[in-house]
């Protein structure tokens, strides 16, 4: 009787009845920080602005002066001492061109003759060009300083030699454009910084106000509660020596001098019933000490563990950041290295190292499965961990072609069992009332991962190169281990992991793969889904981008997008599709926004949006529509399940739907290579928009003809 | 005016040092820079017509490195007649390294790689080659890393491609002619060369041989009439190659293709110095010299064979433009070439 209030007292632990405080607690705690940080970013961030924008506009304007010296020198050497006349110069304009193609801050360059005559000229509308130089002549300000600004240009003028058509003079151009451009992409720099800070900042918050204060807050009111109602049996486990610890030593203390008093008083009590002649006092006195019993529970004792799902948030989000950083630049790093000639096109070769990692993590995952259910969550955590961090150092000191995609293989296994260990820890911890909040976590901790990682890893890679960048994500790799391995200590023994069930014989996968719903989810919803993420997101995001002239850093600002997107309203989405249980719809929904947005690049340039507008539309519209699909997508499956759970069982039917859901993934960017190849870019994009929709709509009329089953909850999950 | 007697001394010390260092060179050919105690190399250099830029280049660099050397230098003065006089006298002063200028030196001192005549050809001592075109099909060696004998050198000449490449950047010319003596192995392997890169490069190549009398001898005369038929067939410029009887008469050939209105390319620097070609991608003479000296220094110094270093190339060519001949053909240069080109003035040369 007293093992079973024990147990509920560990139950009611994680009921959350004391949600209401720690909410309290922590909201002000974030507020808080977050107002204390953005005061002083803000600030710091002000007057960097400031002074680059002091510092930038002089030495623009001396570059511009050097530059115009070193042209007009040419051209004077030319004419002068080459006795080329001015007006049979050759190759100006190819000359002109490579300079300004180098030179992104020079507007323009031209050669005019004094009377305004223009000999050549690039990079301006020659009618405006000659107005400049007639402005500047009737003001007498044809000076070399770039201090004249005439139609919003700032304008250097250089004689380049006497002629029988008097003085030609070189004038070089600057747009202020530029500066802003430059402006600007420090701004986005720094509010990507301050966003992903906050992100940061809130994530390791929650983690230590709910791991070290809430939660054993949380133990000792449900243990008081007890105690007042006579219960004084429960010794809390508690390894912090902190502020909250030291409280739970004292209140132990007092449990342990409680019971060390009862017996005495027993004793006591006994000694004095011994003593009885009258028997009827004896009797009384046996009486009261039952009843006393009744009311007070002092003897045995039962140790309370503190462990939520909660724990592996901040492990799980920093290794997923880890791996993000190099997802902005994977497809260049490789293309670094990728031989140009082999048995397989250069593309293929590009895209190979993406497929093998999702290949490894796919036939690792069921491995992994076992292993939790042997070591325990820990353990698989840790041995992830080491194998993705040696992957990662691999990388960092990739040599080859070969040896990077067999580091990026390695990380690919420690990536997989990493997943499976906590997710293990997830469904172990996760209570039948609180599921969707537990499984919240973990979509919450990956995709904060997916939000920070691809921006702060193209800054890092921007200014110290791919490969330091892969030092860093070992790093981080090692600190998230280094939590794990300190958090979790007492929980090595073995468990049940959510992969358990895989082993499915071959005339049951047939049974499956003939269901009409699951074969609709799996290849119609889900394989789309995940092949959009290899081959879109992964893959032809980054290579389009950096040919459309994008930096790392802002290649991984704009695939941020992807994750903020889905972030911002997958719960959102998640509450409404179970409310409304219109699940089929909201996956259609989903695949259909996903695949309109990517279609709508063969038209957004004749509505005046720039190829990079495409590309960002067609990210936001996978977003949002991975919103909607990704939970939809899991309830449906459930359903499934439910119905298979007699023959084979639910879990199995979960863990083979996950793992050939990944098939997407394997095969996203070789459909990319193959669409790329045949459409260019913008034709691939909208190419894999045809394919989505397309399949959607089978989706949509599969289950709409298919058998209904029950009803069942719906979670927010997600699965790489 | 009142001159201050010290600066007088002075100035007039300094005068006469110059005059001294200039009266020294030039006529002795011999140069020496020893140090007591230490062994002075012997070197034999013969070249073909004079000294020129590469020797010069040659012995700043062994003086440069303070390496005790005595140069002596022997003229075969564009006859191969006088090479056993000289022969003899290498043998006689067996010295620690030949040095030999030009295609035909080198086969008539140090011979070819199949020669085995110690008699007539000086064989054993280490030798060094410059200014020899295609050594490798003039027979001096094997290959330019396996050299195949106790012989190196440098090679001196740009790749076709280059050269091709340089004469596009200058204009968009469509289709090049070529005249060249047929007998000539020099030239024929130039011309061969030509006919496999130029039409790769999608261009067109015009091949005109000199026509001979009846004693077999090639006719000078025949070459502007050679020039003008280029011109007619459609050709936009003219290429020479290292061919040393259109280089001996140089002066006809480039006066003939300017009346032609037609741009003269060089290969090698004589034409563009001495004559009036327009432009050509070149060594540089001096820089050659250095190179070889690199190479006797590795022999001499270091202890290496010679045959066992591959022949040096230079990766450096100098772009000459020769500007008088430019402008009076009206093909003035891209403003591209401007910062990169040597401008020279075929006049002043």
């Amino acid at each position: 009787m007293k093992a079973d209030k024990a147990k509920q007292t560990i139950a009611k632990i994680d009921s959350g009845q004391f949600l209401s405080h720690q909410k309290g607690l922590l909201t002000r705690l974030v507020l808080l920080s977050v107002a204390v940080l953005l005061t002083g970013q803000i600030a710091v961030s002000w007057f960097a602005l400031v002074g680059f924008e002091r510092e930038l506009s002089p030495q623009l304007s001396q570059k511009a002066n050097a530059v115009g010296y070193a042209i007009s020198s040419e051209i004077a050497y030319a004419i002068g001492e080459l006795s080329i006349p001015p007006d049979q110069l050759v190759g100006v304009d190819e000359y002109f061109e490579n300079y300004l193609r180098t030179n992104k801050d020079i507007a323009y360059l031209a050669v005019l003759k004094s009377d305004g005559d223009i000999l050549f000229v690039r990079g301006i509308d020659p009618v405006i060009m000659k107005s400049i130089h007639t402005e500047l002549t009737m003001n007498d300000r044809m000076e070399s300083n770039f201090e004249v600004d005439v139609e919003g240009y700032l304008d250097g003028s250089f004689p380049v030699g006497e002629s029988e058509f008097g003085t030609t003079v070189l004038h070089v151009g600057v747009t202020s454009e530029h500066i802003r451009s430059q402006f600007f992409e420090m701004i986005f720099e720094i509010l990507t910084v301050i966003a992903i800070s906050w992100l940061v900042t809130f994530e390791f918050l929650v983690f230590y106000m709910r791991t070290r204060v809430s939660r054993p807050i949380n133990h000792i009111q449900t243990v008081l509660a007890q105690g007042s109602r006579g219960v004084f049996t429960n010794r809390l486990v508690e390894r912090s020596r902190d502020e909250v610890g030291q409280l739970i030593i004292s209140f132990n203390q007092l449990v342990q001098d409680l019971q060390i008093k009862y017996s005495d008083f027993v004793f006591e009590v006994l000694e004095l019933k011994e003593a009885q002649i009258d028997n009827k006092i004896a009797k009384k006195i046996a009486e009261v000490r039952e009843r006393f019993d009744k009311k007070f529970i002092l003897t045995g004792g039962t140790d309370v563990y503190s462990q939520s799902v909660t724990q592996i948030r901040v492990p799980l989000f920093l290794f997923i950041f880890s791996e993000e950083l190099s997802r902005s630049f994977i497809p260049l790093f490789v293309s670094k290295y990728a031989p140009t000639e082999m048995f397989l096109p250069h593309d293929v070769l590009i895209g190979l190292p993406i497929t093998l990692f999702m290949l490894a993590v796919m036939i690792a995952t069921p491995f992994g499965g076992g292993l939790v259910d042997r070591f325990g969550v820990r353990r698989v955590f840790l041995i992830g961990v080491a194998a993705a961090t040696l992957g990662f150092i691999g990388n960092f000191l990739t040599q080859t072609y070969i040896d990077l995609i067999a580091f990026r293989v390695l990380t690919g296994v420690g990536y997989s069992l990493i997943f499976v260990a906590s997710e293990g820890w997830v469904v172990q911890n996760a209570e039948e009332h609180n599921r969707s909040s537990s499984t919240g976590v973990f979509v919450t901790a990956v995709f904060v991962g997916i939000v920070c990682g691809p921006p702060i890893g193209g800054m890092l890679a921007n200014r110290i190169g791919f490969e330091a960048t892969f030092l860093i994500s070992a790093v981080l790799a090692v600190i998230s281990g280094f939590i794990v391995y300190q958090v979790f200590r007492s929980y090595d023994e073995p468990a049940k992991s959510a992969r358990s069930g895989l082993v499915l014989g071959r005339r049951d996968l047939f049974t499956l793969i003939r269901d009409s719903r699951f074969f609709a989810v799996l290849f119609f919803a889900a394989i789309p889904g995940k092949m959009m993420l290899a081959g879109f997101i992964a893959y032809l995001v980054p290579l389009y981008l950096t040919q459309l002239g994008h930096n790392e850093s802002s290649v991984g600002r704009l695939m941020m997008l992807y994750g903020l997107a889905t972030l911002s309203c997958i719960f959102i989405c998640a509450r409404y599709a179970d409310h409304t249980q219109k699940y089929v719809h909201v996956i259609f929904a989903g695949g259909a926004f996903a695949g309109l947005g990517c279609i709508a690049s063969i038209f957004t340039n004749q509505i005046g949006i720039n190829d990079t507008g495409t590309v960002v539309t067609a990210i936001l519209a996978l977003g949002f529509g991975h919103a909607l699909t990704l939970t939809s997508q899991n309830a449906l499956i459930l359903q499934v399940a439910e119905a298979h759970a007699n023959t084979m069982g639910r879990a199995s039917v979960v863990s083979t739907y996950r793992l050939f859901e990944r098939l997407g993934m394997v095969i996203g960017p070789l459909v990319a290579v193959m669409l790329i190849g045949t459409l260019g870019y913008r034709g691939a994009i909208a190419g894999f928009g045809v394919i989505i929709l397309g399949l959607i709509l089978l989706f949509l009329i599969v289950m709409t003809f298919a058998p209904k089953p029950n009803a069942i909850g719906n979670q927010p999950q997600y699965n790489p | 005016m009142i001159i201050d007697p010290m600066f007088k001394k002075l100035g007039l010390s300094f005068l006469l040092t110059v005059a001294a260092s200039l009266a020294v060179n030039p006529v002795t050919a011999q140069s020496v820079n020893e140090t007591p105690g230490t062994k002075t190399f012997k070197i034999f250099g013969v070249v073909w017509r004079g000294e020129t830029e590469v020797e010069a280049g040659f012995q700043e660099y062994l003086n440069q490195r303070g390496i005790p050397y005595q140069m002596t230098i022997r003229n075969l003065n564009l006859s191969t007649a006088n090479a056993p006089a000289i022969i003899e006298e290498i043998k006689q002063a067996k010295p620690d390294l030949v040095y030999t200028w030009g295609t035909g030196t080198t086969r008539n001192i140090v011979g070819e790689v199949h020669e085995n005549d110690p008699d007539s050809l000086v064989r054993e001592i280490p030798g060094i080659f410059v200014l020899v075109a295609y050594p490798v099909s003039a027979g001096i060696v094997n290959s330019f890393e396996n050299t195949g004998r106790n012989v190196t050198g440098v090679a001196f000449l740009a790749s076709i491609k280059s050269q091709i490449n340089t004469m596009l950047a200058y204009r968009p010319f469509k289709k090049i002619a070529v005249i060249y003596d047929d007998k000539s192995s020099n030239s024929r392997t130039n011309v061969q060369q030509l006919q496999e890169v130029v039409p790769e490069m999608g261009l067109e190549l015009l091949v005109l041989p000199i026509p001979r009398n009846e004693e077999g001898s090639l006719i000078p005369e025949s070459l502007p009439t050679l020039i003008q038929q280029a011109k007619d067939s459609g050709a936009d410029v003219l290429y020479m190659g290292p061919d040393s009887f259109v280089t001996r008469h140089g002066k006809t050939y480039t006066t003939a293709a300017i009346k032609a209105g037609l741009p003269t390319f060089a290969s090698t620097q004589a034409p563009l110095r001495n004559t009036r070609a327009m432009f050509g991608l070149v060594s540089d003479y001096h820089t050659l010299g250095k190179l070889a000296a690199v190479q006797a220094e590795r022999i001499l110094i270091d202890g290496e064979r010679a045959g066992e270093l591959p022949v040096a190339r230079l990766s450096r060519f100098k772009l000459w433009i020769n500007i008088d001949v430019a402008n009076e053909l009206g093909l003035y240069p891209p403003m591209d070439l401007i910062s990169i080109a040597d401008f020279r003035n075929s006049m002043e040369n």
